[in-house]
């Protein structure tokens, strides 16, 4: 625990930097020792995770912090052999389905069934229930969203889900329906100057407020990238300077240059030089999705109004295929060489009206 | 009026030895024949009543002039007769003659059915016989017509003259007498000396009786009714047995042809077969009969039959009859065959170059390549190939096909008795060469069988003993259309593979007019060339086609062929030529294609190509493109997968269009694609496949050329799924050894976006390539922090080779890898010495940590001061066993390794002071002392007894001392 991300990560409610009101209801929540299943959802590095402990360790006390992680192997329908992570403590259980792709359902039906099926004996220094946290719900398969929603009624005397999810929009209806929907917003940039300042105090060492507030933009009002660039700009040089350097995320510089060489030449050879990167940016993992956000971003810089809306309006398209398809290189090149239709068609107007 | 009595009858039996010989003895002498007939027939004329003697004498050509044979019969016989006797019309014929003569007939008719069925004609005299036959059957005709003739004339005497034969028969029997004497007769005789020295006298007849004799033949077998059926049916029972003969050997070698030619080509070489046959399939009666038919490639017939004859050294080498070879090559092979080994390849080398085939032989006599495998589109000739080649060759074909059970059990037995038995009940024993037709269908089990038996390390398993090492002795050819099916890979490196070329459209239409003319169909060069193009040069569908035109009777016209959709084959293209297809525009053949396409319009209507009358010409051939392009793709299938050439290799195309318009609308259609293809694969919903060729029309469209297209296989997308997962692999190595506190907060993603690029510049410390001692305290706390940060999240320093030689250290889990990108920005770099300093530390914190962790649980007793709550009453035993070392360390300083042996110095006794109870020094009396002084001395020396114990053992006296003697 010694990133600074990890170090200062506050561990109960009362302890929280920001949505203080939120912070409050969720404390009356587990006032009465008892809670409804909760959908927890917002963007990466806001936080949800850390409310989530948080809570959980005003319901259960400490015991909930030591964790400990088991393999738990399941087979599925089709004989085949799985394995699967798991976060435990005596009062809770943390899973994250999604790692096993296509095979999430089997995990929801096995893993949850037998937490969930079994009473707690002893319930003098226990709640009554168990419960379960699953994380990336929005990743989960249809199927395996659909053997959940059964399972949370059906067992809600032994046990309580927690759901967390980046967005709500690839949860079923079922399933939010069933649960307290709990919204936790990215932090403003001021929130996060003043965590960075706040950290850096505790820390003992001085954060020039520009450098500060340069941090806060660059991470997108992502918590965990803040403080972690930050860390990264004190390693770098010590004393921190207010005009230093914030070290870029590489992916990010990559996605950008890829941008650009699309905005610099627009023909078939260049695209095929576009698309050795786009390969390299899915073999490293970045979504898809955030691919195209990334261009998208970086391509409108260099666009009039008019050329916006129709670029946006073709990412929007091909995202939304994206989603539909399967091989994503197909729709990210055809997002590609729409811009570059568009930017050319402009282009050649423009010199021709000229 | 009979010239010949019964007593006739009897003389021949009792004189027939000699008459033998008298026939044998003047057969030089000129005037005894006045028709001079064939040494054989002369010899062979008294030999009826002997008729196995002619059995024995079989030659080849006495079974094809039996009916002259019967005339020299008559002439002999007849020869007896006195030519000076009057001549009463036939009234000297004899009934019991005549009756005898035909006896003898059917006798010999026996003999010759006897022959047809026993002696059977080689097939190198075949032709030689057939030669000779004829000749003799117009000696036979002439014969026949003479007879005929002058049955018809005797049959009208007969009538007239039957009353008076009664009457002459008693006369007829004194005459008898005189046709042989002793003495020397008036009549015109021939003299005979017998072997005893008597000499006889026979009567000569003239030319007149003879042909008159001739002419009585038939007469009186009518007349008479002697024998159950007339001569002249006999003698035309005995021609259609002659017929038949023949026949029945034309047939037997075009049976052996029928069953062994199975795949269709064309012939004209069969002149025999009847007009009734009209009904068989043109592809079977045309069929190639002789190695010189062969329509297909000439080289690589002779290279097959080169392989084939490569065999004969072990196949034919090793048997001691010689076996009759069909071919005159195989003749003289075998005479070169008695030299040395090797040598019968001689006459090849005259005309024929090296080929691929590596014609040296093995330590067992066998070629190199135990198997030969043909390989070709279907059509071409492929299974007539290898069987007219193997029946060439002298062998017996086997075959086995598709149809044949193929499992591995089924496909050992068949193998094994093709190719080491051998078939004794047929008429010519030959060695089986067994063809093994349409193996690609076969199951990889089974090549895998037949591989091992190639090898001989086939050993059946079900028989408990071991099997000598078997060596196919036989050779083996396998038949297929797709050389690359996987189970035939293995086969494909040991076999001698033989890729069938395509026969030359010319060449086949040539054929084809032949076959055309024969059968009566009317058609031109042009059209037959149209025909074999458009079936791909398919003998067997260009055979079907012309019969089928036959059949409607009607003349075949360029059109015809044109607008016929037979012919065409719903045939797999490999997937390059599916690429080809796609991206380059074939230039429009003008016949063929627009009266094919014109015809497919009314099939599809193609809403937005026919737009323009003006484009009439462009868009009929865009229509036949887009028929091309969804008939290529749709058979072939695997859309997926030529989607994905499609998109690597489109952008290297030659594109025009500069705005990008067109690849803005094919990446349209790959998006669409890609979605429909998820769609059909998840929800398993295959209503909507034929909706995804119309893709790869469009791409057709925008992308093709009339250059060649220059095609890679795609394998960009396979690399870069490889990859993900790879990386995806190494993100889950990482989570997995994380820390559980910091896991709880670490998600895959956000560690891979956020988290693994950063913590690259985190875990380096700034520092210098010193020694660790030579730390600044800021040095050193950024060491420990990284290394703290490093544990967190399971980060080692690896030492490892790289390709230099040289070693390096490498994060463990390699977020480099994960995180950094072709031109990310330089990081820090750690030296060498410092990353060695960093894992040495990142390993030892690790154990303390380790330590720290077990330290309660396992090990108290290092632990200065145990926790006095919990930890005391479960060490309550240990303190007194535990105490003394605590206690003895501070004493012995020095340590264990240090100490020596030193000499213990001796303490002097006197030192030692008695004291009293309180400490004081006791002051001990002299007499006292002296008194314990003397009390010492008296025990020992008082004593009057001593004893001297010797230590030691000794049975040198050893006795047994009973007690009453010591008494």
């Amino acid at each position: 625990m010694s990133l600074w991300v990890d170090k200062y990560r506050p561990t109960s409610l009362s302890k929280l930097d920001y949505h203080l009101t939120q912070a409050e209801h969720l404390k009356n929540l587990v006032q009465q020792g008892d809670f409804p299943h909760l959908l927890v959802y917002g963007p990466s590095g806001a936080g949800k995770k850390t409310r989530i402990m948080s809570l959980l360790r005003e319901l259960y006390g400490p015991g909930v912090e030591r964790l400990r992680m088991e393999r738990v192997n399941f087979t599925t329908p089709s004989n085949k052999k799985i394995e699967i992570t798991t976060l435990n403590s005596n009062y809770h259980l943390e899973v994250n389905p999604s790692d096993v792709g296509i095979y999430d359902r089997v995990v929801i039906q096995e893993l949850i069934k037998t937490v969930a099926e079994t009473h707690q004996l002893d319930t003098a220094g226990q709640r009554e229930f168990k419960v379960v946290l699953l994380s990336e719900v929005d990743r989960l398969t249809k199927d395996a969203q659909h053997a959940l929603r059964r399972t949370m009624e059906k067992y809600v005397a032994s046990c309580r889900i927690i759901l967390c999810a980046n967005s709500t929009s690839r949860v079923i209806p079922a399933i939010r329906s069933r649960c307290l929907s709990i919204r936790v917003p990215a932090p403003s940039p001021e929130q996060i100057i003043v965590i960075l300042q706040n950290v850096c105090k505790k820390e003992g060492v001085t954060l020039p407020p520009e450098l500060a507030e340069r941090i806060a933009s660059k991470s997108g009002r992502n918590l965990r990238r803040a403080l972690l660039m930050c860390e990264t700009c004190k390693v770098q040089q010590t004393p921190m300077q207010p005009s230093q350097e914030i070290p870029a995320l590489d992916w990010q510089t990559f996605l950008e240059d890829t941008a650009k060489m699309v905005v610099q030449e627009q023909s078939p050879k260049q695209m095929s030089e576009v698309r050795g990167r786009l390969y390299e940016l899915l073999i490293h993992g970045i979504p898809p999705p955030t691919i195209f956000q990334g261009l998208l971003e970086e391509l409108v810089k260099s666009c009039d109004m008019q050329m916006k809306r129709r670029v946006v309006e073709a990412a929007a398209k091909y995202e939304h295929r994206l989603h539909q398809g399967n091989k994503s290189i197909f729709h990210l090149e055809a997002f590609v060489a729409t811009f570059m239709s568009i930017y050319k068609t402009f282009m050649e107007e423009m010199l021709g009206g000229m | 009026m009979s010239d010949f009595p019964d007593p006739d009858e009897e003389f021949e039996l009792n004189y027939g030895d000699d008459l033998d010989l008298l026939n044998e003895a003047p057969e030089d002498e000129p005037d005894f024949c006045y028709k001079p007939p064939p040494k054989i027939a002369s010899r062979r004329s008294l030999q009826f009543d002997n008729p196995k003697d002619s059995v024995s004498c079989s030659s080849p050509a006495s079974q094809n002039i039996q009916s002259q044979k019967s005339s020299h019969v008559n002439n002999s016989l007849l020869s007896n007769r006195t030519p000076a006797e009057p001549v009463a019309g036939p009234s000297w014929l004899n009934d019991d003659t005549l009756a005898d003569i035909e006896e003898e007939e059917l006798k010999k008719r026996k003999v010759e059915e006897l022959f047809g069925d026993i002696d059977d004609i080689d097939l190198n005299e075949y032709s030689v016989a057939v030669k000779k036959k004829k000749t003799e059957d117009e000696v036979d005709k002439e014969l026949m017509d003479k007879i005929v003739s002058g049955r018809q004339e005797a049959k009208l005497k007969a009538q007239s003259l039957r009353v008076l034969r009664d009457v002459d028969c008693s006369s007829d029997t004194s005459s008898k007498q005189e046709n042989i004497s002793k003495r020397i007769p008036k009549w015109p005789f021939v003299a005979i000396t017998a072997s005893n020295g008597e000499r006889w006298y026979l009567r000569k007849h003239s030319d007149e009786t003879l042909h008159f004799q001739i002419s009585q033949i038939g007469k009186h077998v009518q007349t008479l009714g002697l024998l159950s059926a007339s001569y002249s049916r006999l003698k035309e029972q005995a021609e259609e047995i002659l017929k038949q003969k023949i026949e029945r050997e034309h047939e037997a070698a075009f049976e052996k042809r029928l069953q062994a030619l199975e795949e269709s080509s064309t012939d004209s070489g069969c002149e025999l077969m009847s007009e009734d046959e009209d009904a068989a399939l043109w592809v079977e009666k045309y069929k190639p009969r002789h190695y010189l038919d062969l329509l297909s490639d000439e080289s690589m017939n002779r290279t097959l039959l080169q392989w084939l004859k490569l065999w004969d050294k072990v196949v034919f080498g090793r048997e001691k009859k010689v076996k009759p070879k069909p071919k005159e090559e195989a003749d003289q092979s075998k005479k070169f065959h008695k030299g040395p080994k090797g040598s019968f390849k001689k006459p090849f080398k005259k005309f024929e170059p090296k080929n691929v085939l590596d014609e040296e032989l093995d330590e067992h006599d066998c070629p190199k390549h135990k198997v030969a495998l043909l390989c070709g589109p279907p059509g071409l000739g492929k299974t007539t190939l290898a069987h007219l080649v193997a029946k060439h060759a002298g062998y017996n074909v086997v075959e086995m096909n598709a149809s044949d059970d193929r499992s591995p059990d089924a496909f050992r037995l068949q193998l094994e008795s093709a190719t080491q038995m051998q078939a004794v009940m047929g008429k010519q024993p030959r060695p089986n060469c067994l063809i093994i037709d349409e193996i690609d269908g076969a199951p990889a089990a089974s090549i895998d069988v037949l591989l091992k038996f190639l090898s001989g390390k086939d050993i059946s398993k079900k028989k408990g003993k071991k099997k000598e090492v078997k060596i196919s002795r036989r050779p083996i050819i396998c038949i297929c259309n797709d050389i690359y099916v996987p189970a035939l890979r293995s086969l494909r490196q040991v076999a001698f593979t033989l890729q069938f070329p395509p026969t030359t459209a010319s060449r086949l239409a040539q054929r084809l007019l032949e076959v055309a003319r024969k059968q009566g169909l009317k058609t031109d060069m042009g059209t037959l060339v149209a025909l074999a193009e458009k079936t791909q040069n398919d003998i067997r569908s260009c055979m079907s086609v012309l019969q089928f035109f036959k059949g409607r009777g009607t003349e075949l016209r360029l059109t015809d062929v044109q607008r016929s959709n037979v012919g065409q084959k719903d045939m797999q293209k490999g997937l390059f030529s599916v690429w080809q297809e796609i991206f380059q525009i074939h230039r429009p053949r003008r016949g063929l294609i627009s009266v094919q396409s014109r015809q497919n319009d009314k099939l599809i209507p193609l809403p937005d190509l026919d737009s323009a009358e003006a484009l009439q010409t462009n868009e009929v051939s865009r229509a036949s493109r887009m028929q091309c392009v969804l008939q290529t793709v749709q058979s072939f299938g695997d859309y997926d997968r030529v989607a994905q050439g499609v998109f690597e290799n489109y952008l290297n195309m030659n594109l025009k269009d500069t705005r990008l318009e067109g690849v803005t609308e094919g990446l349209e259609w790959f998006s669409y694609f890609d979605v429909m293809s998820t769609r059909i694969h998840t929800a398993q919903n295959y209503i909507l496949m034929p909706y995804l060729p119309y893709a790869f029309v469009i791409w057709h469209f925008l992308f093709s050329s009339f250059a060649w297209p220059k095609i890679t296989y795609p394998k960009a997308g396979y690399e870069a799924t490889q990859r993900r997962l790879q990386t995806q692999q190494l993100l889950q190595t990482a989570l997995r050894g994380m820390a559980a506190s910091v896991r709880a907060y670490t998600h895959a993603q956000p560690f891979l976006q956020d988290t693994a690029p950063l913590l690259l510049d985190l875990t380096v410390p700034s520092l210098r390539p010193v020694s660790a001692q030579l730390f600044s305290a800021r040095e050193r706390g950024e060491m420990a922090h990284a290394v703290d940060v490093m544990l967190d999240y399971n980060l080692t320093y690896v030492q490892l080779r790289n390709a230099d030689g040289a070693y390096e250290f490498l994060l463990d889990p390699n977020l480099e890898e994960l995180a950094l990108f072709p031109g990310s920005r330089p990081r820090r770099a750690l030296a060498y010495g410092c990353k060695q300093l960093l894992a040495h530390e990142l390993e030892m914190e690790r154990v303390r940590r380790a330590e720290a962790r077990l330290g309660p649980a396992n090990a108290p007793a290092p632990v200065p001061a145990p926790a006095p709550g919990d930890a005391a009453p479960a060490d309550a035993s240990q303190p007194p066993l535990a105490c003394p070392d605590p206690a003895a360390a501070p004493a012995r300083p020095l340590p264990n390794h240090l100490q020596t042996l030193k000499a213990r110095p001796v303490r002097p006794d006197s030192a030692r002071v008695a004291r009293d109870f309180f400490g004081r020094p006791l002051q001990q009396t002299q007499a006292a002392a002296a008194a314990v002084a003397a009390v010492k001395i008296d025990e020992i020396v008082k004593s009057p007894i001593w004893f001297h114990f010797k230590e030691g053992y000794s049975n040198a006296v050893r006795r047994p001392v009973k007690m009453h003697e010591l008494q």
